[in-house]
């Protein structure tokens, strides 16, 4: 019996050497590098234009801003009570004299996490994963893999395995150029600064009851390993894509429609309730834990919690492992 | 075939180690957010640092704060100056070159009692201290919702009636503003008449005067005060300062604004 | 299956592709050190069949064994005793060859970094196994694919189309590596459409067509029937031809006109060799010029329409 670890030493050499993950850690360095530029801009121009560093003021005016929105009658309802949710959050903060966006590497950091949870970070695991087996399939050596003295099974386990370890990998790199490139511009520190989350919200309001105070650091931990999570789910996924389709481009097709999909869908949920059944829509798990907004102009999604969007990822994963399983490991290879 | 082995010990655990890490902090966020702590204590005595105020203004700038309804947050300026209080601001730099600096906190629909709460807030009791100049436009939205029935025309009595509350709630406002600082420049826009076209008996005109009137008195009681008048602007040819709704200024309407304000700052 | 000299037992394998029987009925053994030859033409089901002895497709109907092991239960310990090339020898073109077979060599047990330096070796390798396998010729992969399949001391070798693609150069160097393989008590198959090839690498050879093997043997016994086919460029045309049909050798007669108005017509018979001589001598004799003689071996096809020929008269 061949144990799985040499299998997996196989395909992590063979993902290095492919050098997908070269190509996706330059995307994160280029994209990275630019939201930093901008962020600076934009402190730069809220600083023109209030003539303060004051976070305080700063704050109220976004409050301002808020308020007036609400008073557009144009505006739908669903994005009014975002705003309120908002605006509610933003007081919290001024009440408790803690400031919700204190410019630091680490602050940047668990922002761009906030906002990447969406789409890019799964769009990276994709790109990894979508031709995990269709590659093999596409040059051939899926006939000299399936040959050799191993149960198919643990081909495909092996190859699971892998796309765990490089999920992990992808994040941890994230975080690490985030913090080192942004930190350039905002400083390291921020580590230990409060942060408030336990934020619940029912209907429009937004409950404060359980709000407590933790170190950045723990809710960066936090956010990050949600954001994990919902990259492997979607890394399950792209995989039994690879497994049924063989075009790596096709493939890529299909997650990119579903993903994309899904930003334009978390904003119908409110009228099309079974939405929130889709795997995409309950990619943003981290929003559970500020209820901050998923991204500007959306409405927080009613209806879920995190337990159901963990249980909704996880069943998603676990039907497309047990259909990337009984396929591959029973279909011929006829090409 | 060194360095293949080499990646490999280093990527699978240093991937292996960020695995077990992302497992913990899973479950770790999981718990926190299902079965959150209650609210500590602690963190709702943060006490609000008084001193920021010197260390956040920078010398030699001025700060504006801006308060008030809808004509002060600019709407029906579509040009994005940001209504009069945008436009003085760029006209000041230009007097004093230096930098002057905004805070709007206008908001859409607020009416004399809005903002007298909102005054109660700590925070905006500080902005206050820390402007330099304070610019103000309250009032509209009382009297036209005073005045407002069911039919399209405007009901004057009940105006005149609730005249002297509203007043009173002006008077409070602005001698709260002197009181918490009364080295700023107090600025209160005056207000004007839209519906002068369909006011044949002038007896809205009148009402508007009288507010004026009693803003302007308000107003003597304290040196860092004025009223800009805004009432004769608009009286001749108002449909070309007016915005679509006809209520709120247009871009010309406040420039025009603007240029009243600027000349009692010069 | 307890003769320890069967390496592969291919026991009525059957294989329907939708609703399509592709491989109708195969049955074949391969026995300890010798060069199985598996003959037919392309569209024959010569893939499909190489494919189901190393499980990469599940036969619908029978049984295959490799060292009495069933492939389709045991998968695993059934493939441990068999190398393969199907189809192109296809790696990863990313990887450099040495890292190809590291990479295979983790999939097997017991190979150590001796071995892959051995087959390296065999395979005569060693001068660019450190290079991209996609600044590869198509020599140098088919090489790789060899040493890949033999890195696990395979007791048969599975080698689909070896020489396809190969220059005459390379398909004589082939052959002989074939069979010096078979000498060290290698079992290997080899497929092919060529019958040249199978007549020069093997031993026994099976001939497969619409999905069925029409015979199974030795490669000599399968050809000896065969009169050999000779064409005779004759001038003046009807005299020579009088005396080949004259002769009691001479079979059958084929007139093939090779261009309006020439004198240069071809005849062609079948005889046995060794006649050859003597009608030409006969020929000179009579004063007929002989311009050209050739021997022609029967092509595949012909091979097939005799073996079921044979058959019905049998």
């Amino acid at each position: 019996m061949i144990s799985l670890y040499p299998l997996i030493q196989n395909e992590t050499i063979k993902l290095l050497k492919k050098r997908r993950f070269l190509v996706i850690l330059v995307i994160v360095v280029v994209l990275v590098s630019v939201f930093t530029y901008a962020q600076t801009r934009i402190a730069e121009n809220t600083r023109k234009q209030l003539g303060t560093t004051d976070w305080r003021i700063t704050t109220q005016n976004q409050i301002a801003d808020n308020t007036n929105k609400l008073s557009n009658i144009r505006i739908p309802d669903e994005a009014k009570r975002a705003i309120k949710v908002e605006i509610t959050r933003l007081q919290y903060a001024l009440d408790k004299n803690i400031n919700p966006q204190t410019p630091s590497g680490v602050t940047f950091t668990r922002d761009f996490f906030g906002n990447a949870i969406g789409l890019f970070l799964p769009l990276l695991v994709v790109i990894l994963a979508i031709d995990l087996v269709s590659a093999e399939h596409s040059t051939g050596t899926i006939k000299i893999l399936l040959t050799r003295p191993v149960r198919r099974w643990k081909v495909l386990m092996s190859k699971l395995i892998t796309l765990l370890l490089f999920t992990s990998l992808i994040i941890l790199m994230t975080t690490l150029i985030c913090y080192a490139i942004s930190g350039l511009a905002f400083g390291y520190s921020g580590w230990s600064m409060p942060v408030i989350t336990g934020f619940q919200v029912t209907g429009d309001q937004l409950i404060t009851a359980n709000a407590h105070v933790i170190e950045q650091w723990r809710y960066l931990f936090m956010e990050i390993s949600l954001c994990w999570f919902s990259c492997f789910v979607v890394g399950c996924i792209s995989l039994m894509v690879s497994v049924l389709v063989r075009s790596t481009a096709a493939g890529m097709g299909i997650m990119l429609a579903a993903l994309i999909s899904g930003v334009i869908l978390v904003n119908m949920v409110a009228s099309w309730d079974s939405a929130k059944y889709f795997f995409m829509v309950n990619l943003q798990t981290n929003t559970f834990l500020s209820a901050a907004l998923p991204s500007a102009g959306s409405p927080p999604v009613p209806g879920l919690t995190l337990p159901f969007s963990l249980s909704v990822l996880a069943a998603w994963a676990l039907i497309s492992l047990v259909i990337s399983f009984s396929v591959f490991t029973k279909r011929d290879i006829l090409n | 075939m060194k360095s293949s082995i080499v990646l490999w010990r280093a990527a699978g655990s240093l991937a292996f180690v960020a695995t077990l890490l992302f497992m913990f902090g899973l479950i770790y966020a999981a718990q926190d957010i299902i079965y959150p702590k209650p609210s500590d204590a602690n963190a709702a005595s943060n006490p609000v640092p008084t001193n920021s105020a010197a260390e956040s203004l920078p010398k030699g700038e001025t700060m504006i704060l801006a308060l008030g309804d809808s004509l002060t947050r600019g709407t029906g300026d579509l040009s994005g100056d940001g209504g009069y209080v945008g436009k003085v601001r760029t006209h000041l730099e230009e007097l004093w070159k230096k930098p002057v600096n905004v805070v709007n906190q206008a908001v859409n629909g607020w009416r004399a009692d809005s903002l007298l709460q909102f005054m109660e807030e700590p925070d905006v009791q500080k902005l206050i201290r820390q402007a330099d100049i304070v610019m103000l436009t309250i009032g509209a939205n009382d009297l036209s919702q005073a005045g407002s029935t069911n039919q399209s025309d405007i009901n004057y009595a009940e105006i005149n009636k609730n005249l002297p509350v509203i007043e009173e709630k002006l008077n409070q406002i602005l001698t709260k503003i002197a009181a918490l600082n009364p080295n700023s420049k107090i600025v209160y826009v005056g207000l004007y008449n839209p519906y002068i076209k369909k006011d044949r008996n002038q007896e809205g005109s009148s009402i508007l005067q009288q507010w004026n009137l009693k803003a302007a008195q308000i107003a003597d009681g304290f040196p860092n005060m004025i009223v800009v008048p805004t009432f004769d602007l608009f009286q001749f040819d108002i449909q070309k300062y007016l915005y679509t709704d006809e209520f709120h200024p247009n871009s010309l309407g406040y420039d025009r604004i603007a240029a009243r304000v600027v000349q009692a700052l010069e | 299956m307890k003769d320890e000299s069967i390496v592969l037992s291919v026991r009525d394998i059957k294989k329907k592709i939708k609703n399509k029987w592709i491989i109708k009925g195969i049955s074949f053994d391969v026995r300890a050190g010798e060069v199985f030859g598996f003959l037919g033409p392309n569209g024959s089901g010569k893939t499909t069949t190489i494919r189901m002895l190393v499980d990469l497709i599940k036969p619908t109907e029978g049984q295959i064994f490799i060292c009495g092991i069933p492939v389709g239960n045991k998968p695993d310990e059934a493939l441990q005793y068999v190398g393969c090339i199907v189809e192109n020898p296809e790696l990863y073109p990313y990887l450099s060859g040495w890292e190809n077979l590291e990479h295979f060599a983790r999939m097997l047990k017991n190979v150590t970094k001796q071995r892959i330096h051995e087959v390296v070796e065999i395979v005569g390798l060693n001068q660019r196994i450190h290079d991209k396998v996609r600044t590869y010729s198509l020599g140098m992969r088919q090489r790789l694919g060899i040493a890949q399949a033999l890195l696990g001391k395979p007791k048969l070798l599975i080698l689909d189309e070896p020489t396809n693609g190969l220059d005459p150069q390379g398909i004589k160097e082939m052959r002989v590596f074939i069979r010096s393989l078979a000498q060290e008590g290698l079992s290997v198959f080899v497929s092919s459409h060529l019958l040249s090839e199978i007549q020069l690498m093997c031993d026994r050879v099976a001939i497969i067509s619409h999905g069925n093997v029409t015979a199974v043997g030795h490669v000599a016994d399968l050809m000896r029937p065969a009169e050999t086919i000779v064409e005779w460029r004759l001038s003046p045309f009807e005299e020579g031809m009088a005396i080949l049909k004259a002769s009691g050798y001479v079979t059958s007669f084929e007139e093939l006109p090779i261009g309006e108005g020439s004198s240069n017509r071809i005849v062609r018979c079948k005889m046995p060799e060794d006649q050859i001589p003597i009608k030409n001598a006969e020929l000179v004799r009579s004063k007929v010029r002989v311009n050209a003689i050739t021997v022609k071996n029967p092509t595949l096809e012909e091979l097939f329409l005799r073996l079921t020929d044979g058959e019905t008269i049998d």
